[in-house]
């Protein structure tokens, strides 16, 4: 199939196709997963689940996992899971693709917070300031494959620029207030 | 003893040798190990009992309401009974027919077929289990793509993510138990009731079915529960094959309440009901069983001889290295060579071969060497404390020391019914808080070791001193030995060779524990096993491949010494 203008739907379109083919990681495990399924649930609805969990996924935890899943063949494609970690699998030399599905990517933000009663703030303030320094952020784009909240970070010119790519945003409260119900829907459609 | 009994003692006595007679002065020893005992166990189980029960806002029972309405909950419970009844009863099957065969019979080879046996017990259920997904994943497993470049076929042969494909995992890892226990009695029986009922004109075939067999059953029945309660509490296994299938059993669906955000209460009121089913099946199989012991043995030694197999010997030799192909050759082959090659899932050829995976594992990844540390330090910890800890409980078990003292096997077998996650779950209720934090560093986990291997260390010393009459015992005794006096000069030297079995039985239980280990590590005590469950996440192949070949070739290395030391396969009694 045409990989560019690839839309989430057409997996499903192509039901027997694509049946048993397919990995997922579970949002009762990973936040990634967790906000991945909220931004898609906002966008299309839980139908889009109920209708892929037809095709017997293969059902991973951590958001890392379905990379692997891929590039040892064991299912060809790949449903979500963190970006960085296909990138980083595919410059090991694992042939796959990374498909960025024209109707939007779910944004996954990684904050770094300071807890109110911290013993040591001021040290606490001094390892945010290292974090967000542009060396440590350009580090975690070259290295870890990640985008950054840096405006000066470069990226590998194989990776698309964020500023290109239609971006889910999914609200923390909702997520927060949300959590149960969506590994509750989850688990009934797929199972575990 | 009641209070003015033993004072009217100590009276007449004078504190002398009257009152050394009727008091035991070695009872201090016995009650202390059993308050040990009780204490390990209690503390952990309270904990689960009261979260189960209580939160800030007081008592409530609606936990367990939730549970039972909840269907996937029952769902999980239900697969769960499905896969350990089936595995227990394959596991005693295969396991019987195996020691039946090294012991009773003429086979060749059984030193072979013991030492691969071993292999199996050897071999954690989540390595085996990894092991069995690069064999026999429907896609990329081994086996699979030689099945279809064989035959062309689009189809998978076998896809290890079902539930058959859990339960042929787990019972490849589990029957080692049943062979160990049955091949304990086997050895054990004497062939004089078999010679009898060979005088009195039954064929050979009838001897085995009437005599020997009916010997065996307290150890079938005992290894069918071992095996069925083993795969209960098993969580590697189930979270590598069952999870990506959907599949929940109970140590899953309790890891999943751990998840954020932390359900403990839950996750303890959904382990009770089970720990309730599993006492019921330990009271029924004592009920069962009642006081049929198989104490054969006594001072004067008995005969065995061997039932000759004849023409049946080659086709009985396949069958046996077939079932241990399954178990050690094949998943052996494909940890070696996903050790050694660049890319697991291609022939390993001098362009694949690189040694990148073990300078990897060993020398870049930074958790490895503390991790290795911490492995073997509380493996040999373990070990050592559970083994003596063990050898007592079942000596007052066994000669029933003191009042109540049979409950004691309540206490040492609890753990079983425990699966390692929830075992963890209380102790981290426990230990998180004063008077003893041990969280965060490795005494808590020595402490879910210590509690979660009794039970195997216990039945170890358990069936070893059953089988040891207490007849010489009883002439030291009347020499004028005390109780721990006799205990150490007549009944463990009898019974060393089952105490070595129990030490390495914990020893290479320690090594490979996951299930308990994944929520009580913290990062400077972490273990090898949780190193490579985190590595599965990141489908790092190769290095986990090298890591669990550490593992098993440092049990082998302890077996083999072991052997040395004693004399003696740490899986079975005298040859």
């Amino acid at each position: 199939m045409n990989l560019k203008n690839a839309r989430r739907k057409a997996f499903l379109r192509l039901n027997l196709k694509w049946n048993g083919k397919m990995v997922t990681a579970h949002p009762g495990y990973s936040g990634i997963i967790m906000t991945h399924v909220l931004a898609l649930v906002n966008a299309y609805g839980w139908d889009y689940f109920r209708d892929l969990a037809k095709n017997k996924l293969h059902i991973v935890q951590s958001a890392n996992d379905p990379a692997g899943v891929v590039a040892s063949g064991e299912r060809p494609v790949g449903v979500n899971g963190a970006e960085y970690f296909y990138y980083k699998t595919q410059k090991q030399g694992n042939p796959i693709k990374i498909v960025y599905p024209r109707e939007g990517v779910p944004l996954v933000v990684s904050p770094v917070a300071i807890a109110k009663d911290a013993p040591h703030p001021n040290a606490a303030k001094l390892v945010t300031e290292f974090i967000f320094a542009k060396e440590s952020q350009q580090l975690l784009a070259d290295k870890e494959g990640l985008y950054t909240g840096h405006p000066d970070v470069t990226y590998p010119t194989d990776k698309p620029k964020l500023k290109d790519l239609k971006l889910l945003p999914a609200d923390a409260d909702e997520l927060e207030k949300r959590n149960a119900e969506i590994k509750k829907r989850f688990v009934e459609y797929f199972g575990a | 003893m009641p209070v003015s009994q033993s004072g009217t003692i100590a009276r007449i006595g004078h504190g002398g040798r009257f009152a050394f007679r009727f008091m035991d002065p070695t009872l201090p020893v016995w009650l202390g190990a059993a308050l040990l005992l009780i204490f390990l166990m209690v503390f952990p189980l309270a904990a689960i009992f009261r979260a189960s029960l209580w939160d800030e806002s007081g008592f409530s029972i609606g936990r367990y309401l939730e549970v039972f309405a909840n269907e996937q909950f029952l769902k999980a419970i239900w697969n769960t009974l499905i896969i350990s009844t089936w595995v227990g009863v394959i596991a005693v099957v295969i396991g019987a027919l195996l020691a039946w065969l090294v012991t009773r019979t003429d086979l060749p080879w059984k030193k072979a077929i013991r030492a691969l046996v071993m292999a199996s017990f050897v071999t954690p259920p989540f390595l085996g289990a990894f092991a069995w997904t690069l064999l026999a994943g429907p896609n990329a497993g081994a086996l699979n793509k030689f099945y279809r470049a064989l035959t062309g076929s689009e189809e998978a042969l076998f896809n290890i993510f079902t539930m058959p494909g859990l339960i042929f995992v787990m019972v490849l890892y589990s029957f080692p138990f049943v062979f160990s226990m049955i091949a304990n009695v086997c050895e054990l029986i004497s062939s004089d009731l078999e010679d009898a009922a060979e005088i009195l004109g039954a064929n050979k075939w009838r001897i085995a079915w009437t005599v020997t067999f009916p010997l065996a059953l307290p150890a079938l029945i005992g290894g069918f529960i071992l095996a069925f309660l083993h795969s209960l509490s098993l969580f590697g296994a189930p979270a590598i094959l069952g999870l990506p299938a959907g599949l929940h059993t109970i140590t899953t669906q309790i890891w999943a309440l751990f998840q954020y955000p932390p359900r403990l209460d839950m996750a303890a009121a959904f382990s009770v009901p089970l720990l309730l089913a599993t006492m019921l099946l330990i009271a029924a199989q004592k009920k069962i069983l009642g006081r049929r012991g198989y104490s054969t043995v006594g001072g004067k030694g008995g005969q065995k001889r061997l039932l000759r197999l004849g023409w049946g010997k080659v086709p009985v030799l396949l069958l046996v290295f077939a079932i241990l192909s399954l178990s050690v050759f094949l998943p052996y082959w494909i940890l070696l060579k996903a050790a050694l090659s660049k890319a697991w899932a291609l022939p390993l050829t001098w362009d694949n071969f690189s040694l990148k995976n073990v300078s990897f594992a060993f020398f870049e990844y930074g958790d490895t060497q503390r991790a290795i540390y911490n492995t073997f330090k509380l493996g040999i910890l373990t070990a050592t404390v559970g083994t003596l800890l063990a050898t007592l409980i079942a000596y007052i078990t066994n000669r029933n020391l003191f009042r109540g003292a049979r409950y004691l096997t309540f206490f040492a077998l609890a753990p079983l019914v425990i699966p390692g996650i929830v075992l963890a779950v209380g102790l981290f209720i426990v230990y998180t808080r004063p008077p003893l934090v041990l969280y965060g560093t490795v005494w808590i986990l020595f402490v879910a070791y210590l509690t979660k291997e009794m039970p195997i260390g216990f039945s170890q010393a358990e069936s070893t001193f059953k089988s040891i009459h207490p007849e010489l015992e009883d002439a030291s005794r009347i020499i004028g030995a005390n109780r721990l006096t006799s205990l150490i000069d007549v009944t463990v030297p009898l019974a060393r060779s089952g105490l070595i079995a129990a030490w390495s039985f914990i020893f290479i239980g320690v090594i490979r524990e996951l299930s308990a280990s994944i929520l009580l590590f913290a990062p400077s005590s972490k273990v090898v096993s949780v190193v490579i469950f985190d590595l599965k996440e990141e489908g790092q192949v190769g290095v986990i491949a090298v890591l669990g070949i550490l593992l098993l070739l440092v049990s082998f290395a302890v077996i083999l010494s072991v052997q040395w030391f004693a004399g003696r396969d740490p899986v079975a009694t005298r040859e």
